[in-house]
């Protein structure tokens, strides 16, 4: 310890009026270490000064928030009992009493992940939003909206996956809400008892053990509105946020369907070309799902319709897309004409969006019929196809479609010379034709 | 794609070979019936899988004519082996060689469903699955309209005038596929009308009222979780009818519309006399002990 520079601080400690202040400053909190009044990194004379010219006062700026160093409303001698022992650098331990920062700046981050799927992320994988999408309204975490009425037929799946990091170890850091919409918790499946508390919308301390540095938290949206909300994390003796997401609802679904015998699975199978797609929009903050086709049956009922159902009746999704290959493309349009059967019961949405990629009717597996009906009531139709043979692929094969995109029909492939040589097999693996349905996809359908 | 149904059909004839036959309903004269067996041909299998996989177009060209002379020889044999085939299949190609057959063979429909329709009474759960897909390419299915079972009622109605054994297999798969088009469809292949035209009446009003409770739930008029009292009633009625396709009828409602499901109507299906209407029953009931 400096000697002269404790002499100097009892001199004028000494002569100070001891009084007791009558209210803290609402609003105001300090970001600094605990005795670093000036935020200049150190513990010195220069705080000491700072300090005394708030000696029993109430905290009325940020220099006397810092000096209440054990929070109390007041500046008086137990926060000098406190100063004394980091003045300087006289002790390695930050006070136990001090509730501003810790002594060691704390950094915490947090990192959302893209939507679950029934009981985890299956047929995908848990998957980060990127950094730089964080703040995004389009491409940043979405959410679905989680009213009352929501079918979860695999157990609850509409909460976001957040991982909160910080360090050192066991840090003191806080969340803090945009809006009230967002709820947090501590179990995938809102357990009783693992809710977050929001005061003002701010949380306590998250809670993490002495040695843990990250801890994951569910984000529900609770709120039957759409809308956006951040959620921040920052020290909890500072009001400096040291990481945001920024939430969007989804108010769409994309509905992805393979071809016969194609099964959705991580890491996607390059030869499944729609599932590819699908992976890359899920990335993208589509709330996509990919199925089999087989969960679609010839009147459209089945597992695909009724997600499209409960997102249409419970969470305020009001664009549909769908798009499918071989007899996907089939189920594509089973699936629009059920959906369009059951306005009635489902309110206002559109299809906004559908696809076929060599699309063949789908009444049964062994079905070998062209789908050549453009899917019921939808805004967009995308076409492509190729010509088969008995030989090379079983006669399977898609075939113009009216009022398609490329107009009139569609895209012949067999007419490009990328696609001159394709068979039913290949022609939805197609870089051209993965591109065009994401970008045309994206053009049309808000996420 | 049409597994769901098929294996509603599979599950509605789990126990026509297995389970003990109990003293079959007055007028089900099929409900003790053998099941139909049928063993796949080795040199069919062989030369379907020759068209499937042959290494190049020659060997796939030499599968095809040897397709053809078995369809020369016994055509309903061959789609039976087409049928066994597609349910062996590992490869997509596979599951595709039934349709580019048929299509190429040019195969008509009504052949195809006559020989597949005997399959709907085997032994052989996913035999019957398979079969029960492959019929669907001829129903015409869709959210807009009711299937297709014009080709069905012909069979059930010459069976009906000939006498021989009920169809029991398809029209389970009927009736697991749309009940409300089944079972009017039965009244007429059985001709119904001109046998007994006041049961007639009362089988077509109980089969309104009650579709037009699923109607209403179908389109937001009626929540999900109720029924009208009169529907309640006429599904009663028709849990006690004598004819155990119209039993059948009333077990597929209420596996398929869980407010038709009270524990009375659960009971009393899960005891009935025909096999095939417990089976649905117990299907109905594990949905509802799992809801």
């Amino acid at each position: 310890m400096n000697h002269h520079r404790v002499t100097a601080l009892t001199a004028v400690v000494a002569a100070g009026v001891l009084l007791i202040a009558q209210a803290a400053c609402a609003g105001i909190t300090c970001p600094y270490s605990c005795g670093d009044i000036t935020g200049d990194g150190f513990v010195d004379l220069d705080d000491f000064a700072a300090f005394n010219a708030c000696m029993g006062t109430a905290p009325a700026t940020q220099d006397c928030v810092c000096s209440d160093m054990n929070g109390d409303g007041g500046v008086d001698l137990a926060d000098y009992a406190l100063f004394t022992l980091v003045f300087a650098g006289s002790s390695d331990e930050m006070p136990p009493a001090c509730t501003g920062a810790s002594a060691e700046p704390i950094t915490a981050s947090l990192t959302a992940y893209r939507p679950q799927n029934g009981a985890g992320y299956a047929p995908l994988a848990r998957i980060a939003v990127a950094d730089a999408d964080e703040v995004s309204p389009t491409y940043g975490p979405g959410i679905r909206i989680n009213a009352p009425g929501d079918n979860d037929p695999a157990g609850e799946d509409d909460l976001i996956e957040v991982l909160v990091t910080v360090d050192p170890p066991g840090a003191a850091v806080a969340l803090r809400r945009g809006a009230a919409a967002l709820r947090v918790w501590t179990t995938r499946d809102k357990q009783p008892g693992t809710e977050i508390a929001f005061t003002a919308d701010r949380t306590g301390a998250v809670p993490l053990g002495p040695q843990d540095t990250q801890r994951t938290l569910w984000v529900e949206w609770a709120s039957p509105n759409h809308g956006t909300a951040t959620l921040a994390v920052e020290p909890l003796a500072s009001a400096v946020a040291q990481d945001t997401l920024t939430f969007h609802t989804f108010t769409s679904l994309v509905l992805v369907l393979g071809g016969e015998g194609q099964v959705p699975s991580y890491p996607v199978d390059p030869n499944s070309g729609t599932f590819v797609v699908g992976e890359a929009l899920y990335r993208a903050g589509y709330d996509a799902l990919l199925y089999d086709e087989d969960v679609v049956g010839a009147d459209g009922s089945g597992a695909a319709s009724d997600a499209a159902e409960d997102a249409i009746l419970h969470r305020g999704v009001t664009g549909i897309a769908i798009f499918g290959y071989s007899h996907g493309g089939g189920s594509t349009y089973d699936l629009a004409d059920r959906l369009d059967v059951r306005r009635p019961l489902l309110g206002v949405f559109t299809i906004y969006y559908t696809s076929y990629v060599d699309s063949v009717s789908n009444n049964s597996d062994i079905d070998v019929g062209q789908e050549l009906r453009r899917p019921p009531s939808t805004d967009y139709h995308l076409n492509h196809y190729q010509h088969g043979t008995l030989f090379e692929d079983f006669f399977l094969d898609g075939g113009p479609v009216p009022n398609s995109n490329p107009p009139p029909t569609g895209l012949d492939v067999e007419t490009t010379a990328w696609g001159a040589n394709s068979t039913h097999f290949t022609v939805d693996d197609y870089v051209q034709v993965r591109s065009a349905i994401e970008s045309t996809l994206g053009a049309q359908l808000n996420r | 794609m049409l597994r769901i149904n098929a294996m509603i059909t599979m599950l509605a004839g789990a126990t026509l070979a297995l389970a003990p036959q109990p003293a079959p309903a007055a007028d089900a004269p099929g409900a003790s019936a053998a099941p139909y067996v049928f063993t796949p041909d080795a040199a069919a299998q062989a030369a379907l899988a020759d068209l499937a996989a042959g290494p190049d177009a020659g060997a796939r060209s030499t599968a095809l004519e040897s397709v053809r002379t078995l369809d020369a020889a016994d055509r309903p044999a061959l789609l039976r082996n087409l049928a066994a085939f597609t349910r062996d299949a590992q490869t997509t190609r596979g599951g595709m060689v039934a349709g580019a057959v048929i299509r190429e063979l040019a195969i008509p429909a009504d052949d195809v469903v006559t020989a597949l329709v005997p399959l709907l009474d085997t032994a052989d759960a996913d035999l019957r699955a398979e079969a029960a897909n492959m019929l669907g390419t001829y129903e015409d299915r869709s959210a807009s309209r009711a299937p297709d079972f014009s080709r069905y009622r012909a069979l059930i109605a010459d069976a009906d005038r000939t006498g021989a054994p009920e169809p029991r297999g398809l029209i389970a798969h009927m009736l697991a596929t749309d009940p409300g088009t089944a079972l009017l469809t039965l009244t007429r292949a059985t001709r119904l009308g001109e046998r007994d035209h006041p049961r007639l009446k009362r089988l077509v009003w109980a089969e309104h009222v009650i579709a037009d409770v699923i109607w209403k739930h179908d389109n937001g008029f009626l929540d999900p979780a109720e029924i009208e009292p009169a529907a309640g009633a006429q599904l009663a009625t028709l849990i006690e009818d004598a004819t155990w396709w119209v039993r059948l009828y009333a077990a597929e409602i209420i596996r398929r519309h869980p407010a038709f499901r009270t524990p009375q109507n659960l009971d009393r299906l899960r005891a009935d006399a025909d096999p095939l209407v417990r089976a649905v029953a117990e299907t109905a009931s594990a949905a509802a002990a799992a809801e």
